[in-house]
């Protein structure tokens, strides 16, 4: 009965979906909107015992994205990403930590709703350092560990595959990006939604 | 604003969503803030395994502990298991070894570290020159009777107090987190793995560059002036120019291989680069269309019955494997007089063309009318050329409008005939227009694509000029047209123009013609 239901709605989902006034990615336009990177899928501790989760590890970037067209059904539409505003601060406020990216992805349009893309996506790891002492834990008594003090950043290229959608003047896309491709064990999914508004055409 | 259980679940949600704190909060193995890691890559951590027990084979330990580290992208430091180290407890102490960072056994545990032989299993200790740590070296407990004796503990676990150690060696301190590898306690843990924090941190002291630095000129600006090299600029200018030079397909090829080549290529040889340019001014089209125009008996021409309201075929070029000859059939809601007021708006034509940039009426005469257009190109109004166009009314019910290119800048051919037909308040529009197939290389790369994009651009310029002459008709104002095409519309011109065109059974165009009007054709 309930995977009935399941079904009915996910149907009458698609149907109200496909049936909504849609237009592809509109060419040299700006779309701005936000997105939600989930970095490192099924990779970090989510848990004291050291278990994994399938979500990694959140940041919320502005997202801005330009279409062109580069021939028919098929556009590049370079887009960048900053978490800036959202940034992941520690919780003792001792550093905080942004991404930024800006991907080139070939996207091609199965209609006038729909779109797979793939690319390379560079990606620019910030963790900024505020420095000074703090005394933690160290077995039965205490230590004094510093805190960075110092702003680094790394640079990653990820293959970028994704999948988009459009609703008028509204683009959602769910992104996985695979950073250290060719190494087995630093090879890392991650995944990012973003949700666009297409804001001026030029 | 009401508080109430839905609110509060809203406010919930965007809090979880949008504030999501993460306790980044990583530590220095050292009391100074502003201490980096080592220097080496990767970094060999070698074993003296003179005092360990015999049962415990602590290479493939310290090798899987070691992998733990191995894991984060952001990070270009890795850790492997190096060979045997002769180092004693006493040289690593007082920093005289050339073999480190070791990992060995202390059967004086509580003595040498200090720490609580009952409930540490393993220390370790880092030295720093400058900033950077020059020496480091782990202990592992197997002080006689002690609880923390790593006999007692099985393999896996050894694994996860190891992989905290090395932690230590990489150079970073204790975690608040309890998720993190680098917490203080990992009595919890069951598996070896590094949560966001030990990332961070790993990542703080080893960051990755991708592409190495150097290659976009970015690592060298801080200690030399950045090289030009071919291959740096070739770098900066090749995304934008692929974009340009795709986006702008048509137009483009022709400008940007001229452009590469003088600019790089030709000059080096000795060419002049002006042998290269030869405009073609007329065409066997235009040539075909003009016996249409000046042969045939243009008032008696009656279109074939057709109840689809929009239609569109390719005209065959014999000789050029690109179908280039376009004929679209549109139906448009408006008076033929209506029609022809907007095809007559010449200086409309900017809101009825996709790609036209910039619009001049360079002269009028009767309905013969000669503009001047820019296309959009790489630079913004690159591309330029002028056309000559005549409407010309048959009769009350008719009317043909022919075009042709005066002189062009880029293009080679392009040339077109609109034959315009009112029945029952509505007029149909038949377009015979060809497009430059020069392509340049990319006809021998995207040959389908000639055919799409030059069909999608008529089918979307018939379209507006359907949309705009019934905009009219209904009284509206023409300042409040935008100009947007309906889903429809584009997927059926799209279904159109995806079709697969039957070669084997081409049409000349005199043929195609006969096919699409009535046989009722007189000649004058």
């Amino acid at each position: 009965m309930r995977a009935n239901l399941y079904f009915k709605t996910i149907v009458f989902g698609i149907i109200f979906f496909l049936s909504s006034a849609a237009y592809a990615l509109v060419n040299n336009s700006l779309y701005l909107g936000m997105g939600a990177l989930s970095h490192g899928l099924n990779k970090s501790s989510q848990e004291a015992n050291g278990e994994t989760n399938t979500l990694g590890t959140f940041y919320y970037p502005i997202v801005a994205k330009i279409p062109f067209e580069i021939g028919f059904d098929w556009q590049i539409a370079p887009y960048a990403g900053y978490s800036y505003l959202l940034a992941n601060q520690s919780s003792d406020g001792g550093s905080k930590t942004t991404y930024l990216f800006l991907g080139v992805p070939l996207v091609y349009n199965f209609n006038e709703v729909f779109s797979v893309e793939g690319g390379l996506t560079i990606l620019w790891y910030t963790i900024e350092g505020q420095g000074g002492l703090k005394t933690s834990r160290n077995s039965t008594s205490t230590t004094t560990y510093g805190l960075p003090a110092s702003y680094q950043r790394t640079r990653t290229i990820a293959l970028d595959l994704g999948f988009g959608c459009t609703l008028a003047d509204y683009h959602i896309a769910l992104n996985t990006m695979v950073e250290s491709l060719f190494s087995p064990t630093r090879r890392t999914y991650s995944a990012m939604l973003t949700f666009t508004y297409q804001l001026w055409e030029f | 604003m009401k508080i109430t259980k839905s609110n509060l679940i809203k406010a919930v949600f965007f809090n979880i969503i949008f504030f999501q704190s993460i306790p980044h909060a990583f530590t220095l193995a050292l009391p100074n803030p502003g201490m980096l890691g080592w220097d080496r890559r990767p970094l060999s951590i070698n074993i003296n395994a003179t005092n360990c027990p015999s049962n415990i084979s602590l290479a493939p330990i310290v090798d899987s502990a070691a992998q733990t580290w191995n894991t984060v992208p952001t990070s270009n430091m890795t850790v492997r298991t190096g060979g045997p180290a002769t180092s004693t407890i006493g040289q690593l102490t007082s920093e005289v070894t050339y073999d480190t960072p070791v990992i060995t056994c202390s059967s004086n545990f509580q003595a040498d570290t200090g720490l609580d032989a009952n409930s540490s299993s393993a220390a370790a200790y880092v030295t720093l020159s400058g900033n950077k740590i020059v020496h480091g070296y782990i202990l592992l407990n197997v002080q006689t009777g002690s609880q923390g004796h790593i006999s007692n503990l099985n393999p896996s676990r050894l694994v996860i107090i190891i992989a905290h150690e090395i932690g230590h060696i990489l150079g970073l301190g204790h975690s608040d987190d309890s998720k993190a590898l680098m917490y203080f306690d990992v009595s919890a843990k069951t598996k070896s793995t590094l949560a966001r924090d030990d990332m961070d941190g790993v990542t703080y002291l080893y960051q990755r560059n991708e592409p190495p630095d150097g290659i976009f000129g970015c690592g060298l600006i801080k200690n030399q002036t950045p090289k030009f090299t071919p291959l740096w600029l070739l770098l900066i200018l090749f995304p934008l120019f692929v974009n340009f030079y795709l986006r702008n397909i048509q137009i483009m090829n022709l400008n940007m291989l001229f452009f590469i080549l003088t600019m790089f290529a030709l000059p080096a040889h000795g060419f002049n680069s002006n042998d290269l340019w030869k405009k073609v001014k007329e065409t066997k089209y235009s040539i075909e269309m003009k016996k249409i125009f000046n042969e045939w008996e243009l008032g008696k021409l009656a279109f074939k019955k057709n109840e689809e309201s929009f239609l569109i075929q390719p005209i065959p070029t014999p000789g050029n494997d690109t179908y280039i000859g376009l004929y679209a059939k549109i139906l448009i809601p408006a008076k033929l007089t209506t029609v022809i007021e907007v095809l007559k708006d010449t200086l409309n034509y900017i809101n009825v063309y996709e790609d036209i940039h910039d619009i001049k009426l360079l002269e009028a005469k009767d309905d013969d009318t000669q503009l001047h257009w820019a296309f959009k190109g790489p630079m913004g109004t690159k591309t330029k050329y002028q056309t000559v166009q005549r409407i010309k009314l048959i009769n009350n019910t008719k009317a043909v409008l022919i075009y042709g290119f005066a002189e062009s800048e880029d293009l080679s051919a392009a040339d077109g005939i609109i034959l315009l037909q009112e029945k029952n308040n509505k007029t149909e529009l038949i377009s015979f227009d060809f497009f430059d197939a020069d392509w340049g290389m990319l006809a021998k790369l995207f040959k389908s694509e000639i055919w799409k994009e030059s069909c999608i651009s008529n089918s979307k310029t018939n379209f507006t000029i359907r949309d705009l002459s019934a905009h009219i008709e209904r009284g509206e104002k023409k300042t409040n047209y935008i100009k947007k095409f309906s889903a429809p519309d584009l997927n059926k011109a799209k279904q159109y123009c995806h079709k697969t065109v039957d070669r084997a059974n081409q049409k000349t165009f005199e043929t195609l013609i006969l096919d699409i009007l009535d046989s009722n054709i007189n000649k004058k």
